[in-house]
């Protein structure tokens, strides 16, 4: 969770941007055709190439499972990356910021992942990372297609640069839709973090690029940025107006959501996740105060089911991670 | 007919394939069409053959069309969406094209390019950057600029790079 702790742009409501670059070596098969064999040539060859910097090299195999589980709810490493567990592993720096993910669906991952808004910045360091490793690497590139990936969603730049933003006012006022609609009519794809299809669990939005082919890496990141600091604009404003507009009812469910938070016995993760959003609101509106927005965004992540295991250093039922998962959200939130 | 590669024997087979989004015709005889599936460029076997398959055959030789690289065929494509190696991208080219028009809005590469790729790529990047900035001086009335710009321009393609 270190990423999260550091100072970011629009933090109000952006949570986080990461930017992942999606490579392959020349004359190897993709992830899914390698052998056993060939999956650990091409690991030990990506990592003796990233001796970039203070960083650690890990294969998937050893590594326990709950431990897995738990950097997948901290978005340091991808889910893809579990699924090939025999030939997989990844790199990563002392701050977690920085991650190389190897054969997962393709050969390279190399994804920078930092609080707030920061997605030019966040491309600046993968790039230096990319061109560190093109310097003891050859990639797979075509002149037409660019960088030739296994699923051709990410050919070209390789580049998927997202955000994961907090709307929740948007939401309340039913602005979201109007709003990803246009989103989607820029070439930006939204979904929930938490939750399946629409339904955006605790108003946590993933919005991304959709084509990689075709545009500069630049001008991606630069749009995708300046539509965040409008939406950025527009989530505050009517954060503004709702509070000015409801008053009393407005508080009133931000001030319920604090109690349920401050005294629950046992909660699920998918009841938790709905109200750190809203007591995250009302740090964010000056209602509640002695807590912090960075700590929410701890949070979210923290009363995650593998993270809570991993925490008690031990497997645990469901039931048992709903009282634990009370406890520590009693505990930590003042 | 006569096949395209040769010139001497009759054309008996019909290639169509589509590379970088052009479509490519061409017509050859059974030993040049033996000699031009075992080059790179990888021609997809049922493809058309005109006059030799039966519409059935077609349908059942697209499904289990492979690459000569890894062997994946394009229905374990269509299945999970992914290929096999770089390979593929050729093998594949002519069913790949439809579908990446419709997830990328423009489907050549403008972004990123390897240390390691051939100077007359490099060039031609350099050219299109040198007229982009070009375009952007002319509009910011940047006239000195824009001068010094086209000669640079000039010098580049003097020098036998960037053809278009
Ligand atoms: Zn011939
Ligand atoms: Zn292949």
């Amino acid at each position: 969770m270190k990423w999260i702790a550091n100072e970011g742009d629009e933090r109000d409501v952006v949570v986080s941007s990461r930017v992942r670059l999606a490579r392959n070596l020349k004359e190897w098969y993709f992830p899914s055709r390698m052998t056993p064999l060939q999956g650990s040539e091409v690991y030990e060859k990506i990592v003796n190439s990233a001796n970039y910097g203070e960083t650690n090299a890990f294969k998937m195999k050893d590594i326990p499972k709950i431990e897995q589980h738990m950097l997948v709810e901290k978005h340091v490493i991808s889910p893809t990356l579990l699924m090939n567990q025999e030939i997989s592993g990844f790199i990563m720096n002392k701050d977690e910021t920085e991650t190389i993910m190897i054969n997962e669906e393709d050969h390279i991952r190399i994804q920078v992942l930092t609080a707030g808004l920061s997605l030019q910045q966040s491309y600046l360091k993968a790039n230096q990372i990319d061109d560190f490793l093109e310097s003891h690497l050859n990639y797979a590139f075509d002149e037409k297609l660019g960088f030739l990936t296994a699923c051709p969603t990410n050919l070209g730049t390789g580049l998927r640069a997202s955000v994961m933003l907090h709307l929740p006012a948007l939401e309340m006022t039913k602005e979201i839709n109007q709003l990803i609609t246009m989103l989607n009519q820029f070439g930006l794809a939204v979904r929930g973090v938490y939750g399946e299809g629409t339904k955006a669990l605790g108003s946590l939005y993933q919005l991304s690029n959709q084509s990689t082919l075709g545009d500069k890496e630049e001008g991606i990141v630069q749009k995708i940025e300046q539509l965040c600091r409008q939406i950025a604009a527009k989530e505050k404003d009517s954060r503004k107006k709702l509070l000015e507009n409801n008053g009393v009812y407005f508080e009133d469910k931000i001030y319920r959501a604090y109690g349920l938070l401050k005294h629950t016995r046992t909660i699920s993760a998918e009841e938790a996740v709905k109200l750190i959003s809203l007591v995250k609101l009302g740090i964010n509106l000056g209602l509640i105060e002695n807590n912090t927005i960075e700590l929410m965004d701890q949070l979210f992540v923290q009363i995650q089911p593998a993270n809570i295991q991993y925490l008690s250093r031990q497997e645990m039922t469901s039931d048992e991670r709903d009282v634990k998962r009370a406890q520590i959200l009693r505990e930590r939130i003042k | 007919m006569l096949c395209d590669d040769c010139g001497k024997n009759n054309a008996r087979l019909h290639y169509t394939q589509i590379v970088n989004g052009r479509k490519m015709d061409k017509h050859l005889c059974e030993k040049c069409a033996r000699a031009y599936s075992a080059s790179n460029y990888n021609m997809t076997l049922p493809n058309i053959m005109t006059g030799f398959l039966s519409n059935q055959v077609k349908k059942e030789a697209i499904r289990t069309e492979q690459c000569s690289e890894c062997q994946l065929t394009y229905d374990s494509f269509r299945r999970d969406g992914k290929l096999g190696c770089e390979k593929c991208y050729q093998v594949f080219s002519d069913r790949l094209a439809p579908l990446l028009s419709n997830i990328h809005p423009h489907t050549v590469h403008k972004g990123k390019i390897p240390q390691n790729s051939t100077e007359s790529l490099k060039r031609m990047r350099q050219l299109e950057n040198l007229k982009e900035q070009l375009e952007k001086a002319i509009s910011d009335e940047a006239f000195e600029e824009a001068a010094k710009l086209r000669d640079e321009i000039r010098e580049i393609e003097k020098n036998g790079g960037g053809s278009k």
